[in-house]
């Protein structure tokens, strides 16, 4: 599920990927932050921090992703929770549990659980990148803030967009448009919630921020880290790949 | 039952009555014999405890003898059920007690009704019934009060009308002058004499007043339980009168 | 015969009149053994009756139409067909008040601030103004009318948990009648407070062709058909005439018995405890009455034994017992009806809420808050019934003396 977080947030960066022509078309930086971690496919290890008041947890996950609307993630460690797994196909999702060897499509009423007791609900994971048909984006800032020189993208939800968020800003850098943070505004323009980008390494060729957190702000003590170990990007999988009959492999 | 007995009301043969059980029995009937025949109008007479109540009970039908036959009008009521013991006392015989014993929801003249009303008599015989013989015993008037506004003396009489309503072929009355004046006692006999003379009926009385005898026609005395044979003498009646 | 029992009735009634005040005694447990069942049995259904029928016009109605396998799945693509011709065919009927057609979503709604289970109840506003009372439980903002699309009312404690005013917009996620997900955003046209907790949480109401046009349902269908009928009472009775001559092959009517369990079992249980009560408070009652009936024959013994002597039957003096009871009976009873339903009428109206100062959840059944204003069921055949019961129940207990009267000594009791 975990991955489906992963892949999510990719999906988040996703959606805001959508290219145009010029210089510095704010769809177009949104597209290739999209594509940093995705490609066509990919292929990874990662690990997962949830911390709430109440408890600490890690995970280390193996994923899988292909397109858009692919993904496959596993549970590797730790032993106890061992081969659950987490399938997305388009719009549906899929837990496998291999302690009661079960396969379980997750109805829409729990699309709004907590997945893996992260904080993203099942719903954060399934999201379709819409970004720009419930978007719009302008560039509100471009030069340096707090010693890195950055862009800042501003989206504006459309009217009747199913879209719970007021605004939301991206905050890549202005060279090589590497996400630094996107900040979620809710609809009275609080801030509601931080996704940072840090830790950027050379990761199969690519640049990428290696890890990222989720910070809730009206919880500042809790948060949802994720870490990418490894990954191999444009690696070749079959469609057949995510299948329900892989996920109780 | 036969035609040669057919005035024989009450035929008692060799009655015994005990009371109690096991080791403390009572024998308060020892093998009395006795006949009345209709018309009669007998005064029994005894110490207290002589037996005579429970001889009126077991005549009357209240109560059953232990062994011995009652023969009543012919019939033997010891082999009666209880339904029709209470028929044979509601048509053949009239009760009078030392107490009274009026329904005291009911007037005067409901009481002396009452008897008739069981036996399905319509309601002009009724009417007719009590009315003259409420006259007859001196109640007129006094018809439509209920017993508690009667004097002790006017309740007996009720309760002799009421014996005597049906027309009863046997009246038992149990020391019905005890709780009365000799005054009233003298005309509640001289009213029963009245009513033996007038319509046959056979009276039997037990008391302890010896100015009773001289309206009996016969006297009988019970000692212990027994019919005494002997002549009364005047000590016995002087006796039985301080009990 | 006749004379023989007017006698006893009069020997019967006057006895009664004897004794005053043990008469009064009797009389006096049996009007409050009368009374007070019929007081607060006519209270409590009237209790019952009232949620009954404030559940069933702001849900489905007392009977509804829906798909047969909908009890057990309660998804958007278990709908029922051709709606338009069954809802008009209802509606000519006389014994129909109203009819509301609901389509059902079950699904999320999200905020910034999180996301919470919903279910989306798609209403036609014309028809809940004249049904329900959720329109007049709006606390802010308006209540819907007809083509407000995306906007929706919800609870206070669902706005509360999705930190949303009124104007807001929320997203809510479902699946179509294909059980592909569908979003769509929703802005808050008003904000509803029942009192129940259960239903200010966990619903949202929009108009229904938009929720139609969310999951892709066409205008003939729909998840439920809501019947309001005149006489809620015997909806049974229609019901089953309905499913034979109304119901398609997939549809099914039901009473708002198998539509809201929990209801009626809560209200079940509560009328067992109620008539619980009722019998314990009676058996008491009775208890007083049977013992100075019992009494009142002990006391004439005596009496009895002289009237067995100059030859009352047994079966006369029982008779006399029976008319006694009667008589208590027929005097007090109707009189325990009729003070009950005196007391009803006293109490009909007040506001218990300002009697016993609770907040509205602590009345509540099944997550419905009960109306506080007391309003008693009146029913000609219910007061009679319990009155009857009463009744019986006095003239039963007038058996047992009978057994003591006929186990009396004439001779014992006659000893001076
Ligand atoms: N129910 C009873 N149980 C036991 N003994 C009884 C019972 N009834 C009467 N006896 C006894 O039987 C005897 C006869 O009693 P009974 O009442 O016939 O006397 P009596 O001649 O009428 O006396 P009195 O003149 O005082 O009325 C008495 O010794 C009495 O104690
Ligand atoms: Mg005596």
């Amino acid at each position: 599920m975990f991955k489906i977080f992963l892949v999510n947030i990719f999906i988040c960066i996703i959606f805001l990927n959508y290219a145009n022509a010029s210089n510095l078309d704010p769809e177009k930086i949104l597209d290739e932050v999209d594509d940093l971690y995705r490609s066509n496919s990919s292929h990874g290890i990662i690990t997962l921090s949830v911390t709430t008041i109440n408890w600490k947890r890690t995970l280390t996950l193996e994923q899988w992703s292909k397109g858009e609307d692919n993904s496959l993630i596993k549970v590797l460690k730790p032993k106890k929770e061992k081969g659950l797994a987490t399938l997305r196909v388009d719009k549906n999702m899929w837990n496998y549990m291999p302690k009661v060897k079960r396969v379980i499509k997750i109805p829409s009423s729990m699309m709004s659980s907590s997945w893996m007791g992260s904080h993203f609900t099942n719903d954060d994971l399934v999201k379709q990148s819409r970004m720009t048909e419930d978007y719009t984006f302008s560039i509100t800032f471009e030069g340096t803030r707090e010693g890195k020189d950055i862009i800042e993208i501003t989206c504006i939800p459309n009217k009747d967009a199913a879209v719970v968020w007021g605004r939301v800003e991206v905050i890549v850098f202005r060279n090589d448009y590497i996400p630094i943070r996107m900040i979620y505004y809710d609809e009275d323009l609080l801030l509601s919630r931080i996704l940072e980008f840090t830790d950027i390494k050379i990761m199969d060729g690519k640049m990428i921020p290696t890890l990222m957190s989720m910070i809730p702000v009206n919880e500042p003590d809790e948060s949802t880290i994720i870490r990418w170990e490894k990954i191999q990007f444009d690696v070749s999988i079959d469609d057949e790949f995510f299948s329900l009959r892989k996920l109780q492999q | 039952m036969s035609t040669v007995k057919s005035n024989e009301i009450v035929l008692l043969q060799n009655i015994k009555k005990d009371y109690g059980q096991g080791n403390v029995v009572t024998e308060a009937l020892r093998g009395v014999d006795l006949k009345l025949v209709k018309g009669d109008f007998t005064v029994m007479m005894g110490p207290s405890g002589s037996g005579k109540s429970t001889l009126l009970n077991i005549i009357g039908g209240l109560d059953r003898a232990t062994s011995g036959k009652t023969i009543i009008n012919g019939q033997d009521i010891g082999i009666l059920s209880n339904k029709a013991l209470s028929l044979m006392r509601l048509n053949n015989i009239g009760f009078v007690f030392q107490n009274y014993n009026l329904i005291p929801v009911l007037t005067a003249y409901e009481n002396a009704e009452y008897v008739l009303m069981l036996q399905g008599i319509n309601p002009l015989q009724r009417r007719e019934k009590v009315m003259s013989l409420l006259q007859e015993i001196g109640l007129d008037g006094l018809e439509n009060r209920f017993p508690r506004e009667l004097s002790g003396g006017q309740q007996q009489r009720v309760a002799i009308a009421r014996a005597v309503a049906s027309d009863p072929q046997l009246v038992l009355a149990d020391e019905i002058t005890a709780n009365v004046d000799s005054e009233t006692a003298q005309s509640l006999l001289e009213l029963m004499v009245s009513l033996n003379q007038n319509n046959k009926t056979t009276f039997l009385f037990s008391t302890h007043d010896p100015a009773v005898i001289k309206f009996a026609k016969r006297v009988i005395i019970l000692k212990d339980g027994n019919i005494s044979n002997e002549k009364l003498s005047s000590v016995e009646i002087e006796e039985s009168t301080h009990k | 015969m006749m004379p023989k029992a007017l006698m006893i009735i009069r020997i019967a009634w006057r006895s009664i009149w004897r004794s005053k005040r043990r008469t009064l005694i009797s009389i006096f447990s049996i009007v409050i053994g009368t009374g007070l069942p019929t007081f607060t049995v006519c209270l409590g259904w009237g209790f019952y009756n009232g949620l009954i029928d404030d559940v069933a016009r702001l849900m489905a109605g007392h009977v509804t139409y829906e798909h047969v396998e909908y009890r057990n799945s309660p998804s958007i693509d278990l709908w029922v067909d051709d709606i338009q011709a069954i809802n008009s065919a209802l509606n000519n009927n006389d014994e129909v008040l109203s009819t509301k057609q609901m389509v059902l979503l079950q699904g999320v709604a999200h905020t910034a601030k999180g996301a919470v289970g919903v279910s989306l109840m798609g209403i036609e506003p014309s028809k809940e103004i004249s049904v329900s009372f959720l329109p007049d439980s709006i606390v802010s903002g308006e209540y819907l009318s007809q083509g407000d699309g995306r906007r929706a009312i919800i609870g206070n404690k669902l706005a509360e948990r999705l930190n949303i005013k009124v104007g807001k917009k929320f997203v809510f996620t479902s699946n179509d009648i294909n059980g592909e997900l569908v979003e769509d955003l929703f802005r808050v046209k008003g904000i509803f407070k029942t009192g129940s907790s259960a239903f200010d949480s966990y619903v949202v109401q929009s108009d229904i062709n938009f929720a139609r046009e969310v999951v892709g349902l066409n205008s003939n269908a729909t998840s439920q058909l809501g019947i309001i009928v005149k006489n809620p009472d015997n909806h049974d009775k229609i019901l089953e005439r309905w499913q034979n001559e109304l119901a398609s092959n997939d549809g099914v009517f039901l009473s708002w018995r198998q539509i809201m369990p929990d209801i009626a079992t809560y209200i079940y249980m509560d009328r067992g405890s109620l008539v619980i009560i009722m019998i314990m408070l009676v058996i008491l009652v009775q208890f007083t009455m049977f013992s100075t009936i019992l009494m009142s024959v002990l006391e004439r013994k005596r009496e009895f034994a002289s009237l067995l002597a100059i030859g009352t039957k047994h079966v006369e003096l029982n008779l006399q017992i029976f008319f006694e009871t009667l008589i208590f009976g027929l005097i007090a009873c109707p009189i325990g009806s009729f003070l009950g339903v005196g007391a009803l009428k006293w109490v009909e109206g007040y506001d218990i809420s300002k009697l016993i100062e609770a907040n509205p959840e602590d009345m509540s059944i099944g997550g419905f808050t009960m109306d506080p204003i007391i309003t008693p069921f009146f029913s000609a055949p219910l007061i009679l019934q319990i009155s009857i019961i009463i009744f019986l129940l006095v003239l039963i207990l007038g058996i047992v003396p009978m057994f003591l009267v006929s186990r009396i000594s004439i001779v014992d009791e006659l000893r001076a």
